[in-house]
């Protein structure tokens, strides 16, 4: 297909599938959501859309905002901490021999062929108090004991070893998120490193840079696509994540995808929930404008 | 004469399998512009790179100001590189290109910025500093990349295929700008390049390397002149290679028996040749009953077809059962040109035919 001008019928005859797709499962439910975000319960089950602004103003409570900052500031951490560890990795498989990147790829994707609810109980097992790290800490723990006793200082361990609470709290879902999330960030650094030519890392060397000022002066600036692909891709969908947090955080560690999913079924606030979302979709969306905003800027500079 | 600025002393390079460099010793001399010629895969993009140390030897010594470098890695070596792809810091201006190998090894500021107005100044692109890559054409992205290396005043500039991307009229351009870069610097330069006129051009010396090996290194008038093998003669303009049918030593010479042309002498001390080599410019012809000059070695042939040039043709000619070409040059008066089919006299001065002895 050269042009799609001078193939009308084919070019529709592809795009119609998507399209419709789209438009029944992606555009009709938000459009609904949207609709409801303006509606008032009369009743267990039904809400008539009034045009009330109520859901917005109750949305737009300190609560809310609270746990709206708190949901940003989890999912900027996790992205940062995703990011930072994805692009080592991103630079060990693009700069491994041509025959192991398929495996380091499979090896990075591995865990999407598990579920995520499964992998997070899984973490769960991992993280608590009767969990797998507690046991290896444990162990180490008898270990340096059994070592610093004959010598007299082993006292410092004290006589029994307390398991640490790693789980149900704000950082287990930082852990949780990163863990889920780390190939989304992976895969965009990888793909631009990829590409990267790299003759302008011999220039570089070549012209007396260490490697690590080879890293930071070249590398890095030249992967800022993918950095940037990186970011969105860990933290639009961490903003909005309620499992995570769910089955990972404790009491205080609920996110405003808690509150939302929570209107939508045990407090039956459709309402209220549709705003909320709302919210947070209007949020992504200035995050992206922002993004379009930076790299335009760039551009002009260049 | 003084010392060679880099020696390589039986240097082969493998890649599994591939012999890339094949036991190569070779000295460049200092304040040589000094070419590496030769067909693609032939290995002198792997001797370069040896020499700026992206690429380890598998065995030999490279020795740059007689110092071995097998340790040294590329930011350590005195050596700077022009890449085929220039590598232009895409996110950078062509003032911090040409910055940047001075600032990452802490030249102090005032120095850097007088340096690299200079370098700037050098390679004219005094007007464009503050452009970015993207701005820039093929050749002023070069000159970027020259200004690069040439900042860090180097003991040595490689360029590797320096002139491939550039279309024909300002490639012979930068030829020129290159051999006045170099005389100006006086910094030795070596060059790879598979384009045998511009080696010739521009080269003081050249080596012709083929298969991992170095055949030859001469000045170019030698190259062209005194090829010593098949290849050479080959690969350098064109040449009539004729496989010699008998060879005698005869005093300090060789006799030796050309297929048509039959016997002549060759003077020459070099080893026995199995082959002779001929320009198309040094055999004369002539309508069958010429007379060729004395000492001449001729033979009778058929003009098999003709190729018009404008100012010369290049004749095709059959002699003994073999092809061979030659030129007319269409001078005023010439005669016109035999038809296809036509006999004619073909011959040669003895001491034009090169010894081949491979």
């Amino acid at each position: 297909m050269d042009d799609w001008r001078s193939a009308p019928q084919v070019f529709w005859t592809f795009l119609l599938p998507g399209t419709l797709w789209l438009a029944l499962f992606f555009f009709a439910p938000l459009a609904l959501v949207w609709l409801l975000s303006f509606g008032e319960r009369t009743g267990p089950a039904t809400i008539v859309v009034t045009w009330t602004l109520d859901n917005y103003r109750q949305a737009v409570d300190p609560l809310y905002l609270g746990l709206f900052w708190k949901s940003v500031w989890i999912a900027a951490l996790s992205t940062a901490i995703c990011v930072a560890i994805a692009f080592p990795v991103a630079v060990a498989v693009s700069f491994a021999e041509e025959r192991h990147k398929p495996l380091l790829l499979m090896v990075v994707v591995l865990p999407f062929w598990t579920n995520l609810l499964v992998r997070t109980y899984a973490m769960i097992a991992v993280l608590r108090t009767n969990g797998y790290l507690n046991y290896l800490i444990e162990y180490l723990w008898i270990a340096a004991k059994t070592v610093a006793d004959p010598l007299g200082i082993g006292s410092v361990f004290g006589d029994r070893y307390r398991p640490l609470e790693i789980l149900y709290n704000d950082a287990a879902v930082v852990f949780g998120i990163v863990y889920v999330y780390l190939p989304f960030a992976v895969l965009p650094l990888y793909a631009t490193l990829e590409r990267l030519d790299r003759s302008l890392i011999e220039a570089s060397l070549d012209l007396g840079a260490s490697q690590l000022a080879t890293f930071f002066r070249i590398v890095v600036p030249l992967a800022q696509p993918g950095i940037v692909s990186a970011v969105i891709l860990v933290f639009v969908p961490a903003l909005g994540t309620f499992l995570i947090s769910d089955l990972l955080g404790g009491p205080d560690s609920q996110l405003l995808g808690n509150v939302i999913e929570r209107q939508f079924k045990a407090a039956n606030n459709v309402p209220l929930g549709a705003a909320l979302s709302f919210l947070l979709l209007y949020a992504t969306f200035a995050a992206l404008a922002l993004r379009a905003w930076l790299v335009g800027r760039q551009g002009r500079d260049v | 004469m003084t010392a060679p600025v880099v020696r390589i002393e039986d240097v082969s390079k493998r890649f599994g399998r591939v012999v890339a460099v094949d036991e190569v010793t070779l000295e460049i001399p200092r304040n040589a512009f000094f070419a590496l010629l030769g067909p693609s895969g032939c290995g002198k993009t792997t001797l370069l790179r040896m020499i700026a140390g992206f690429e380890r030897p598998t065995s030999g010594r490279i020795l740059i100001d007689g110092e071995d470098v097998a340790n040294v890695p590329p930011n350590r070596r005195p050596v700077n590189m022009v890449f085929q792809s220039y590598a232009v810091f895409p996110h950078m201006s062509v003032r911090r290109n040409v910055a940047y190998g001075l600032e990452v090894v802490g030249t102090p500021k005032a120095e850097v910025e007088r340096r690299v107005a200079e370098a700037l100044a050098m390679v004219r692109l005094d007007g464009l500093a503050d452009r970015m890559p993207d701005q820039l054409s093929g050749g002023q992205k070069q000159r970027v990349a020259l200004a690069r290396a040439l900042v860090k005043r180097p003991k040595l500039l490689l360029l590797d295929e320096p002139l491939s991307a550039l279309d024909r009229k300002l490639r012979e351009e930068m030829q020129l700008e290159l051999v006045r870069l170099q005389r100006e610097v006086g910094i030795t330069f070596v060059i790879v390049t598979h384009d045998q006129d511009e080696a010739l051009s521009m080269a003081t010396a050249v080596a012709v390397m083929n298969l991992g090996r170095v055949l030859q290194v001469a000045p170019p008038r030698e190259l062209y002149e005194r090829p010593r093998t098949r290849f050479v003669a080959d690969f350098i303009g064109s040449a009539n290679v004729l496989e010699l049918e008998a060879v005698e030593r005869e005093g300090e010479g060789w006799r030796v028996k050309a297929p048509g042309f039959g016997w002549l002498r060759l003077c020459t001390d070099a080893a026995q040749p199995v082959a002779i080599a001929l320009r198309p410019e040094k055999i004369e012809h002539g309508p069958v009953g010429a007379r060729p000059p004395q000492g001449s070695v001729a033979a009778s042939g058929r003009l098999v077809q003709s190729a018009y040039f404008g100012d010369y043709s290049r004749l095709f000619v059959e002699v003994g059962g073999i092809g061979l070409v030659c030129y007319r040059y269409h001078r005023g008066g010439s005669p016109p040109l035999p038809a296809p089919g036509e006999s004619l006299l073909l011959w040669f001065r003895p001491e034009d035919a090169v010894p081949l002895s491979a």
